[in-house]
């Protein structure tokens, strides 16, 4: 055997284990990362230094680390012996997706743990091992409870007495079971090196999410975690009617830390849709798409087609599906383009009608949400807030005339057509109507109502504060066949400055408790379309004879105007404001203390302005009585009626006749004198003959204030007192639509009731006594008729 | 005297009718109604690190209005901050402080709960002794009627271990 020499085999050797290590096939090639030598040898010479010197040994700068999450560190090799030949190496990970390398350059991915190891490529026996641990980029530095649930327990516990304060502070929070429920808390989430904040998404783990009911943890038979992640949960039908404890522990954090950061909340399950935007709040509609809608207000296009069901299919939501109820999980804006586009004029439509329409007004007789399927549903608001105040208005402002009979305000958020109890709960909600007085004294038109009823159903307002609609609850009774009153309960509502009234009650029963009206525009109760009689229309429908009434329990009413406000303004009745107040003074002036009418600060510069000019300009504005207007020409006897009772009162009076007869001879001496002493000396007489009936009424005024108070806040009918607009000379402006019509000049060969009215002498009042028939009805009504309208005020129930 | 003093007395004495007619007018016309315009929270003991309008990096979503680090924390420290209502002669100066009240891991003391404390002061001071490092994130709110200038504010304690 021919003798080799030892330097030239081992130069044979390095060159074979160099081609295994370029070999295609060896997984381990694929593996790697590099096959360069890393060069932070500090004593690294070339692979390809002259004298052949064997690697020994190869270590690394760090055995074990810690990089933060997306971060990079490098690792240095240092070579034994430091003038080795051949010092490539390669690098790789036992888990690329914790920590992948190259060339020593480490790279965190993911939260974990991964051993890093370098080898070299010579000798595989020769290797070094750093084992890595992947740490957070950021730090869990605080956990709230669900931003929303926070919200939801910070409005439930604002002061009733504030305007945002609800009465009801004790509505639990309510989840629905038909779809996801979100209960992700809101994270407080910091960089670890410089503990400013950062996004709360960048916390990457799985949340832990339990319900318990009572004490018992539940299992999928009621709750199951969809995703706990992003913490979506689901509540199956098996828990409508129960209340669970949800606890939402953070993963990622030290075991110490957990009990800390984990919260809770807890809700009560009941069957329907959690809402969290505008769109999903079209639940709530359930128009089909061939709906069509005659005699809409939409110029050249009598029959409106309502867009709904497409819009829905539009954006995901299925057409056909109509919740028990909604309810909100968070505060709902509802804006234009949350609802189908042809409910607002397009611009080519505006420029054709160049008149009070502007691009992307919305239609009038448009409703954003209507029902019309048998059945009960509750929007329950949660506390949350509702505003639609992003709803442009339907007419512009006064400025750019509106044509007679066209819009002033019929539209709704809400409208119910059929169905059985429709209720609306614990929502703060918001309209599009300007104040009753604004601050810059312009007098709008349009803006929507709240929710417009007709037919045979109870619709409930529980618990709600309403602020800013044209009207807020519109009780339609639609006259026909198989639509009976409807019935309107209002339980713990507060309503502030809207433009209109509060109710406009057209033949319906409403039942206010437990409430608060304040600033309303003009009178806080519309009562119109009043009428005794069926008959039979000019379609051939019945037509059922109602009788508007208006009840207010233990309810609080400040709604003090001047006569200046924009409804007043809006049609045209500023001049009645001085024969209210007059009428008004009848309660007072004579000496008895201001305390009816107190003059409290309003609304809106003007309001104070007027204030400071005129203390004495105000009256407390509550039921306007009327007949008749351009949307039913039909003029019946006004008898609507309104109820005031002071459930807290302990005094025994029960309802008696109402004093307009003491009263009315007391108006007409008093509207006579010109002294002082002579009006205190009528208040006198008022009280003597309160006395003479049995009213045990010392002749003193602040004791006449009290029995007169307890009077007028135990249970007392009130009567419209009648009065011609046209009459007082006031003036009846573009959007008069109403007033003209109540003179029923035109009406009163068809009803004797009108003849008669017309034959009293302006100036003069008369006191009416209705017919046997009405009375039957009507037991207690009487009332005081000058020429077309009648007004009841002044009669605010009692608050101590 | 002369007549062109007369004349001037005349005039001086219109003119000042008008003037004090003018003024007249302004202080009926006075609204003595001045809304808050902007808040300002500063920490008057200077003890911590503060990032106004912090937000989102990705997203560019505002974090924190007012965000403030306090390191090196001891245990029963606490953070003083004050309130600023602008502008100075606001009808409406005194501000809210809320908080997430299951949140239990630290406390705001004000005027209301303490008065020892000033009014528009507040004292954060954390229920629980701190190992690593505690967010405590509120609000401030103006007082006045309506919309209501609204402030997220949040303090970070961090333990000397990590400071």
């Amino acid at each position: 055997m021919k003798k080799v020499k030892f330097s030239t085999l081992l130069v044979t050797l390095l060159s074979l284990t160099s081609l295994a290590a370029c070999d295609p096939h060896d997984p381990t090639s694929s593996n790697s990362n590099s096959g360069s030598i890393s060069s932070t040898d500090s004593g690294s010479t070339s692979s390809n230094s002259g004298s052949n010197v064997e690697l020994t040994a190869i270590k690394l700068n760090k055995t074990e680390t810690s990089i933060l999450l997306k971060s990079t560190e490098t690792l240095t090799v240092t070579f034994t012996p430091n003038n080795a030949t051949n010092k490539e190496v390669e690098w790789s990970s036992d888990d690329a997706t914790v920590a992948s390398v190259d060339n020593g350059v480490v790279t965190a991915k993911k939260i974990g743990t991964a051993n890093i190891t370098v080898k070299s490529k010579n000798n595989s026996s020769i290797s070094a091992t750093c084992k890595v641990t992947v740490k957070d980029n950021v730090i869990l530095s605080n956990v709230s409870a669900k931003h929303e649930f926070v919200l939801f327990e910070q409005n439930r516990a604002k002061d009733e007495k504030n305007d945002d304060g609800f009465y009801d502070h004790t509505q639990s929070y309510k989840v629905g079971d038909d779809n996801a429920f979100n209960v992700k808390p809101a994270l407080t989430v910091l960089d670890a090196a410089t503990y400013q904040p950062v996004s709360a998404s960048q916390w990457l783990h799985d949340f832990t999410i339990t319900a318990k009911l009572g004490n018992d943890t539940v299992g999928e038979e009621y709750f199951k975690v969809l995703d706990a992640r992003e913490c979506n949960v689901d509540f199956t039908e098996a828990a409508v009617g129960k209340t669970f404890t949800i606890s939402i522990a953070p993963g990622g954090v030290d075991a110490s830390r957990v009990a800390a950061l984990t919260k809770s909340i807890t809700v009560e399950v009941v069957d329907g849709y959690n809402v969290y935007n505008a769109k999903e709040l079209g639940y709530f509609d359930t128009r089909p798409q061939n709906t069509t809608l005659d005699g809409a207000d939409i110029e050249n296009d009598t029959v409106w087609q309502c867009k709904w069901e497409e819009f829905k299919t539009a954006n995901g939501m299925d057409a056909n599906y109509h919740p028990a109820s909604l309810i909100f999980q968070t505060d709902i804006t509802v804006k234009p383009e949350d609802l189908p586009a042809n409910f607002f004029y397009t611009k080519a439509q505006a420029v054709a009608l160049n008149d009070a329409k502007a691009e992307g007004s919305l239609y009038d007789y448009i409703y954003l949400y209507e029902r019309s399927i048998p059945g009960s549903v509750t929007v329950d608001g949660n506390y949350f807030d509702l505003d639609l105040s992003q709803i442009p208005l339907i007419t512009r402002e006064r400025a750019k005339t509106t044509a007679v009979g066209a819009v002033v305000g019929h539209s709704a958020a809400f409208k119910v057509i059929d169905g059985d109890d429709i209720t609306f709960r614990n929502i703060n909600m918001t309209g599009n109507a300007k104040n009753a007085v604004d601050d810059n004294d312009k007098i709008y038109g349009g803006g929507i109502m709240f929710v417009k009823g007709s037919g045979s159903k109870t619709l409930r307002a529980e618990n709600i504060i309403a602020t800013k609609f044209f009207i807020t609850f519109f009780g339609e009774d639609p006259f026909y066949d198989g639509y009976p009153f409807t019935k309107f309960d209002l339980e713990k509502v507060k309503c502030f400055n809207n433009y209109n009234s509060f109710m406009y009650n057209w033949g319906s029963q409403i039942t206010a408790s437990n409430s608060l009206f304040r600033s309303c525009g003009g009178p806080v109760v519309i009562q119109d379309h009043t009428h005794t009689d069926d008959y039979e229309s000019q379609d051939g429908l019945t037509v059922y004879g109602d009788v508007s009434t208006t009840t207010f329990v233990d309810c609080t009413i400040k709604n003090y105007v001047t006569g200046q406000e924009a409804w007043f303004q809006q049609f045209g009745a500023t001049g009645v404001s001085s024969d209210i107040k007059m009428l008004s003074d009848l309660f007072y002036a004579t000496g008895l203390p201001k305390s009816f009418v107190t003059n409290e600060k309003g609304e809106g510069k003007l309001y104070q302005a007027l204030a400071a000019a005129n203390q004495s300009a105000y009256f407390n504005f509550i039921v306007l009585n009327k007949s008749g207007s351009a949307q039913s020409i039909t003029t019946y006897p006004v008898c609507g009626t309104v109820n005031f009772i002071n459930t807290n009162k302990t005094t025994t009076f029960n309802y008696r006749q109402p004093l307009y007869d003491e009263i009315y001879q007391t108006y007409l001496a008093y509207a006579a004198a010109s002294e002082a002493s002579e009006q205190q000396a009528l208040a006198l007489e008022l009280a003597s003959k309160l006395t003479a009936k049995g009213y045990n009424i010392e002749p003193d005024f602040s004791d006449l204030e009290t029995e007169f108070r307890a009077y007028m806040t135990t249970v007392c009918t009130v009567h419209g007192i009648m009065r011609s607009v046209n009459g007082a000379g006031a003036p009846i402006v573009d959007f008069g639509e109403e007033f003209p019509l109540l003179m029923y000049d035109g009406k009163k060969d068809e009803h004797p009731f009108l003849q008669d009215m017309m034959t009293y002498v302006a100036g003069t009042y008369e006191r009416y006594t209705p017919s046997a028939d009405l009375l039957a009805k009507l037991p207690d009504y009487y009332a005081l008729y000058y020429g077309g309208m009648a007004l009841v005020m002044e009669l605010t129930p009692y608050v101590a | 005297m002369k007549k062109s003093t007369i004349l001037l007395l005349v005039l001086v004495y219109i003119v000042s009718f008008f003037v004090i007619g003018l003024l007249g007018h302004s202080i009926r016309n006075y609204n003595p109604e001045v809304y808050p315009e902007s808040i300002e929270i500063i920490d008057p003991d200077n003890r911590t690190i503060v990032s106004k309008d912090t937000t989102d990096p990705d997203t560019g979503e505002l974090l924190y209005n007012y965000y403030f680090v306090y390191k090196n924390y001891k245990s029963g420290d606490s953070v003083r901050i004050k309130v600023n209502v602008k502008p100075d002669n606001c009808t409406y100066p005194d501000v809210k402080f809320t908080k997430d009240e299951s949140d239990t891991s630290f406390k705001i003391e004000t005027n209301e709960t303490n008065p020892n404390i000033e009014k528009n002061f507040a004292l954060i001071t954390l229920t629980d002794e701190l190992e690593t490092v505690l967010s405590t994130p509120f609000f401030v709110s103006t007082t006045n009627p309506g919309s209501q200038i609204k402030l997220k504010v949040c303090i970070t304690f961090v333990s000397p271990l990590l400071s």
